[in-house]
């Protein structure tokens, strides 16, 4: 098994959590959320999102609305639901006793 | 000057050159094959979306059109097929890298097959050509005919690949999903392709055909193994004739009577017409043998017409010279025998 792969699931691993950071924000729309996550050195490709938001919006974390744009079609503008923002709460507490866990273990 | 086409993509009208059509559908379709027909064309429509407003930016009036090179840029910044829809099928993945070298399994390979598809399986499985599996076998023949034996024993033992995955085992690809959805497609394809043909004689005749066929096609391959050999024995023999008749042709050891009356130059070129005159068909022979190995037509046009035309030339000169070779050669011969009776005549004429 190559590095590349083992950082690649680990990052696969928390992209619903960042994703939902993001949104938590403000209501944005796929272009946005990703250069937020560019600005915070977190690469993602493009084609990716798409799959992943529409999953998260069918299992009822986001809604979307649609906001008239210049230069194109209308956009997507997302933003969490109240079980998203459960979710997201969840996800954080998880990821704090991760961290928590892993510094004690490097401690050691 | 390049052909456009027009689409719309999210709703809005786009026209785009025929090289960018080819690539943007290419790309929508295999990212649309991936997901079910509920969340791909929700995915699909975003991604659209997303095209339009990236070729919108594009567009203006000294650019009119999409191009391929625009297209490149959007699937570049959107990230490949596999990048999309590997996010979202995690459990096909067997190995992260998802292209694990697997091991081959030895089965009968029934759409290669010629007969039971044992020589395809086998050439699967070491991955080499089926010909000269089938080859070592009919070779094998002439030495004992082990093969035959080896052969049946094969056809009883090895399984016939008849599933998908076994098909992929047999093949050496990793049973993935993305893999079955590829080998699935393809042979959805190739039966979309045998249902427009019509069968008279239904259930019956589909059995028989392809048993018949491969029963043809074997003889074939017998036949052409045969020719070549034959046709190579005789090239060989007949080269060692006619060798002899031209450079050796004034050896004592070549008894053909009245040579010593046709040794010209004449003689010499008459020997290499004949030769070529034979050898040509011969060589042509050898030719129909391996195309029928080969199940392919081996000779070009050109070197065909070539030796055609190299073997008219070879007749016409035979033709030419031949008949004054054979008149000499009489004339030679009456003399002798009218001078061996004159001297019999003397001889006895002095014994009385």
């Amino acid at each position: 098994m190559k590095s590349e792969n083992i950082q690649a699931q680990m990052r696969k691993g928390i992209l619903d959590f960042i994703v939902l950071l993001v949104i938590s924000r403000k209501p944005i729309y796929v272009s946005d959320i990703l250069k937020e996550l560019k600005t915070h050195e977190l690469i993602v490709v493009e084609g990716t999102l798409y799959p992943l938001l529409g999953r998260l919006k069918n299992s009822g974390l986001l809604e979307y609305s649609w906001k008239e744009s210049k230069a194109g079609p209308p956009r997507k503008y997302y933003k969490l639901t109240k079980s998203g923002k459960e979710m997201l709460g969840r996800l954080s507490l998880t990821w704090n006793n991760l961290n928590k866990s892993i510094d004690s273990l490097r401690a050691c | 000057m390049k052909k456009t086409f027009s689409i719309t993509l999210a709703g809005i009208l786009f026209n785009i050159e025929e090289e960018g059509y080819v690539k943007l559908k290419d790309y929508l379709d295999s990212i649309r094959e991936h997901f079910s027909e509920f969340e791909g064309s929700e995915i699909l429509d975003d991604i659209e979306a997303r095209a339009a407003e990236k070729f919108s930016e594009k567009i203006k009036p000294s650019k009119q059109a999409v191009t391929l090179a625009d297209v490149e840029e959007f699937i570049g910044s959107m990230g490949t097929v596999e990048d999309i829809t590997g996010e979202e099928s995690s459990g096909s993945r067997t190995d992260s890298s998802g292209k694990s070298w697997k091991e081959k399994k030895l089965y009968r390979d029934p759409e290669g097959a010629m007969l039971f598809g044992v020589a395809s399986g086998l050439a699967n499985y070491f991955g080499i050509d089926p010909v000269l599996v089938r080859l070592a076998f009919l070779v094998s023949l002439f030495f004992g005919g082990a093969g035959i034996i080896i052969y049946i024993i094969l056809c009883l033992i090895v399984p016939e690949a008849k599933t998908t995955s076994q098909i992929m085992e047999m093949k050496g690809r990793p049973v993935n999903l993305s893999n079955l959805k590829e080998a699935a497609e393809k042979k959805f394809g190739q039966a979309k392709k045998n249902i427009s043909v019509s069968r008279p004689f239904g259930k019956i005749a589909k059995k028989v055909r392809p048993a018949i066929k491969r029963i043809g096609q074997f003889t074939a391959v017998i036949l052409g193994v045969v020719l070549v050999i034959g046709m190579a024995a005789a090239l060989l023999g007949i080269s060692i004739v006619f060798a002899n008749l031209l450079f050796n042709a004034d050896s004592p050891f070549l008894a053909f009577s009245g040579k010593e009356y046709i040794l010209s130059s004449e003689y010499y070129l008459a020997v290499t017409s004949v030769f070529f005159a034979v050898f040509i068909p011969i060589f042509f022979g050898m030719f129909v043998g391996i195309s029928l190995i080969r199940r392919k037509w081996t000779l070009k046009l050109t070197a065909g017409l070539l030796l055609l035309f190299g073997w008219i030339i070879s007749i016409a000169a035979v033709g030419v010279f031949a008949p004054r070779i054979a008149g000499r050669y009489q004339e030679k011969m009456q003399n002798r025998k009218n001078s061996e009776t004159v001297r019999d005549f003397d001889i006895r004429v002095q014994g009385i």
